[in-house]
């Protein structure tokens, strides 16, 4: 079996009316990555180190190019406080990571001779589902 | 913007810049040289074309169009300057990054080493100089396999 490339993969996110969107034509990164905390039990009688699994989460750092699509959906979340999460789903060929996320960085940069580039951190709210569909 | 519809855009603005106009800006017209209507000419040809996948279903192509700028020897003193002083003169497209008809954030990306352009049996005809103009193309694609 072939190694995945960047073909296949799709990425979801609510849009400005709440609605999923499929924003995969103007993404030109995504990141998914999980994390477990790690609660240190060493004790004195130790030779090495112990650890109990703590919380597990997940960050997804992304690139979307800015235009009436993408900028509906991150202008609203610059320095503004919000409630409300959005519905992710990320495809990578394979398997579906979704969930609800909050986005709590977001920006945007431009420079000579580039396209304008919106960049997001996401992190899930809660269990990330691994779907087939 | 595919490049034939591009390279007509760019074709009609550089007919507007000061010292040319349709009697010696062409597209891959080179018997112009001949014919004496000017002596300085800009005749435009396809360059590289580099298609580069931007988005997860994007890819984006950079299209180039060679503008070469012929300017006929006549001396050594005031030929090159000539030359450079109507390659200044197209420079005047940089204004113009849409083209007056939608082309997306065209740019001169090279102005190249003026030749001289020598006669079968030895000396310079020519001077010439080339501008390489690029602009972009974007295209979404769903895969089918």
């Amino acid at each position: 079996m072939g190694n995945r490339t960047w073909k296949g993969m799709t990425v979801k996110l609510d849009g400005s009316t709440g609605a999923l969107a499929d924003l995969t034509a103007y993404c030109n990164s995504i990141e998914p990555k999980g994390s477990l905390a790690l609660l240190e039990d060493t004790s004195l009688n130790d030779e090495e180190s112990s650890f109990v699994a703590g919380l597990g989460g997940a960050v997804v750092s992304a690139n979307f190019f800015s235009n009436s699509t993408t900028d509906l959906i991150f202008t609203p979340l610059v320095g503004n406080r919000t409630t409300i999460s959005k519905t992710l789903r990320v495809y990578n060929g394979n398997k579906w990571f979704a969930g609800e996320v909050f986005v709590n960085e977001v920006g945007f940069s431009g420079a000579p001779n580039t396209l304008q580039v919106w960049s997001a951190t996401m992190t899930f709210d809660g269990v990330v589902a691994n779907t087939t569909s | 913007m595919s490049y034939a519809t591009g390279e007509a855009l760019l074709l009609t603005r550089l007919q507007a810049c000061t010292n040319f106009s349709s009697t010696n800006v062409a597209s891959a017209n080179w018997k112009l040289l001949n014919q004496g209507k000017s002596d300085h000419y800009a005749i435009l040809r396809a360059g590289k074309a580099t298609p580069v996948w931007t988005t997860l279903s994007q890819y984006t192509i950079t299209w180039r169009c060679v503008v070469e700028v012929w300017q006929r020897y006549k001396d050594d003193g005031s030929t090159p300057a000539s030359l450079y002083g109507y390659v200044g003169n197209l420079l005047a497209i940089l204004t113009y990054p849409h083209m007056g008809g939608g082309m997306e954030d065209s740019t001169i990306e090279e102005i190249g080493e003026a030749e001289e352009m020598w006669m079968k049996d030895g000396g310079p005809a020519w001077l010439r100089q080339n501008i390489t103009v690029v602009w972009q193309e974007e295209t979404n694609v769903t895969f089918s396999e």
